[in-house]
């Protein structure tokens, strides 16, 4: 069969419960299409060997009557969630030739659910990154424009999905890295609420920021995805008890813009595509306000404190002794730092000595316990504003894609996570949705808009976000 | 462990240096290739003049935060416990973990000598 164009997981769903086609011939297309394109594009850096296994089973689930949105849905799965059985690297050559030996909890509720895994998607190592650049196993090209990056760290992720590689996918978002790759190539990139989606069986960055999050072309998909795995889980205690509930939005929303924090310093392309959300928005009913956000422009500076001294933290476990790569240096010591000095790429060990300087005793009160301060406070005028507006309006990203090796010095690469990285500060759900497409040198490339709600509120980010692209509820 | 080797003034300019990013290193047990030393040691000062703007939006006396400066979300996040029990049956995860070390003996992970 032949993919129909802007298929999406709604209609797929529809079409394989009518028998249109089967979960086999779906699955068929997609390996086709990445047979195609992923040399190309590198989004794929392992396709399953037993896809069309899956979706045998999944059409004999379908067969036996059985109803579920995603049964026989082909996904994308970024490289640091875990699947019984299958490699899972990180994009890092420290875990090249590790097996994982569970699922994660993610995982486990997409199987019940009956979705197909096409493959595990490139990454910045370790998910570090905001392009892909930073991946062990080479870039990934960007399917709007192959000679620019497709934004990270979920960049294969997102160009499985834009590329036509896959329905949708699974990302990881610690400061952004579903919702800029999503910006990147016009898709939309929900991060959820912090505890929504247990954590149990994502490789772990920073512990109090990551959060699995969704790819999906269209909003409506995002809900698929994200109502298949969110939910409390025993094995991740930071998992939410409160039951997702999509609630009826009688009212118009008020959308607040907390412009003074960027007053005047904004990209005339992201100015452009954001005065056009605006009046969208506007023309849709809803009530525009300015907000006043005092730490958000220290947003950034507290994430590069807290997320190096997290992951460099998260990251001792890997010492070559229990699983993963293992080089001998002449003592134990010596075996890990050698491990470690060749399992890991610069931007990890920039980020591992970075978060080692953050903790040292000289420095702890300096850094680290004046940014968890500053967190609390960034967190409690999150809040003040929400009592104010339903919804926060912001660019997702400060530039669209940019091309593939611009970015040389690792401060202005972690600069594109400016707007996105206060909601997983505050633990706040957030949506990237392609907004105004902006032109950069002759090109037009895809522009997303950002959406942060209270905790909990996924439901109006999707509701707000239905509208705006004109998808019906 | 103190780690006192960078200097830092009131005015927040900091020199770090390539010795300095070798110290962290041995802290961080990581090898970091010589030629790598000069680039990180001038990247990290970067990073930290530009992450040391919390300090100064910070006045001086913060106490270390309690748990309430976690993010606290609605319905938000508490220490969770549970009574010991329901022990995993011995030998459940053995085999399955112990087929990821790099080196092994028998049923145990094996290691350099501690210990000459």
């Amino acid at each position: 069969m032949k993919i129909p164009e802007n298929l999406t997981i709604a209609v797929a769903s529809a079409d394989l419960k009518n028998k249109k086609y089967s979960a086999v011939e779906l699955a068929e297309a997609y390996l086709a299409v990445i047979r195609d394109k992923n040399p190309g594009l590198n989004a794929y850096l392992q396709v399953y060997e037993d896809v069309l296994a899956q979706a045998k089973m999944a059409d004999q689930r379908l067969s036996a009557g059985e109803e579920s949105t995603l049964l026989g849905i082909p996904l994308a799965i970024k490289d640091n969630i875990l699947i019984e059985g299958k490699k899972v690297s990180a994009g890092s050559k420290i875990l090249e030739n590790y097996t994982a030996s569970y699922d994660a909890t993610a995982i486990r509720k997409l199987k019940e659910a009956g979705a197909v895994f096409l493959g595990r998607t490139n990454m910045d190592e370790f998910a570090m990154g905001g392009s892909t650049e930073n991946s062990a196993f080479g870039v990934t090209r960007n399917p709007m424009d192959e000679s620019r990056v497709p934004g990270g760290s979920s960049g294969g992720s997102a160009a499985a999905v834009a590329g036509g590689m896959s329905l949708g996918a699974l990302g990881s978002d610690t400061g952004g890295s579903v919702r800029q790759p999503a910006s990147f190539c016009g898709i939309v990139g929900l991060k959820p609420t912090y505890g929504r989606v247990s954590r149990y069986g994502l490789i772990a960055m920073g512990s109090s920021l990551d959060q699995i999050g969704t790819f999906g072309k269209t909003v409506s998909d995002s809900e698929i995805l994200f109502e298949a795995i969110a939910g409390v889980d025993s094995m991740d205690s930071t998992s939410s008890g409160k039951i997702y509930k999509k609630s009826v939005v009688a009212k118009k929303l008020k959308i607040g813009i907390p412009r003074s924090a960027w007053e005047g310093s904004l990209d005339k392309s992201a100015e452009a595509s954001l005065l056009s959300a605006e009046k969208k928005f506007k023309d849709l009913g809803y009530e525009i306000l300015d907000v006043d956000l005092p730490t958000l422009n220290d947003a950034l500076a507290i994430y590069y404190i807290l997320m190096p001294a997290e992951a460099s933290t998260n990251l001792a476990r890997f010492d070559g002794v229990r699983y993963g790569l293992h080089l001998d240096g002449n003592s134990g010591i010596g075996d890990y730092k050698k491990t470690r000095g060749a399992g890991f790429g610069k931007e990890v060990r920039r980020r591992i000595l970075l978060g080692t300087y953050v903790l040292s005793a000289g420095y702890y009160d300096a850094y680290y316990n004046k940014a968890v301060a500053l967190r609390r406070q960034l967190t409690e005028e999150f809040l003040k504003v929400f009592k104010k507006v339903d919804l926060i309006l912001t660019p997702t990203s400060p530039t669209p894609a940019f091309k593939i090796g611009e970015k040389e010095d690792p401060l202005s690469m972690y600069l594109s996570d400016v707007f996105t990285t206060p909601a997983n500060l505050s633990g706040l759900p957030a949506i990237s949705i392609p907004g105004d497409e902006v032109r950069v040198d002759e090109t037009l490339l895809p522009f997303g808009i950002q959406l942060m709600a209270k905790p909990f509120k996924e439901d109006l980010l999707f509701h707000a976000g239905k509208e705006f692209l004109g998808e019906s509820d | 462990m103190s780690f006192c080797a960078c200097s830092i003034n009131e005015y927040h300019t900091l020199v770090i240096s390539p010795a300095d990013i070798e110290k962290l290193a041995v802290l961080a047990r990581v090898d970091v290739p010589k030629e790598e030393l000069e680039d990180l040691a001038k990247d990290a000062e970067s990073i930290i003049a530009y992450v040391a703007r919390v300090e100064k939006k910070v006045k001086s006396g913060v106490e270390r935060p309690s748990e309430k400066s976690a993010p606290a979300p609605e319905g938000g996040l508490k220490n969770v416990m549970r009574e010991d029990g329901e022990p995993t049956p011995s030998s459940t995860w053995t085999e399955k973990l112990l087929s990821l070390a790099p080196k092994r003996s028998g049923d145990y992970i094996s290691v350099k000598n501690v210990f000459e």
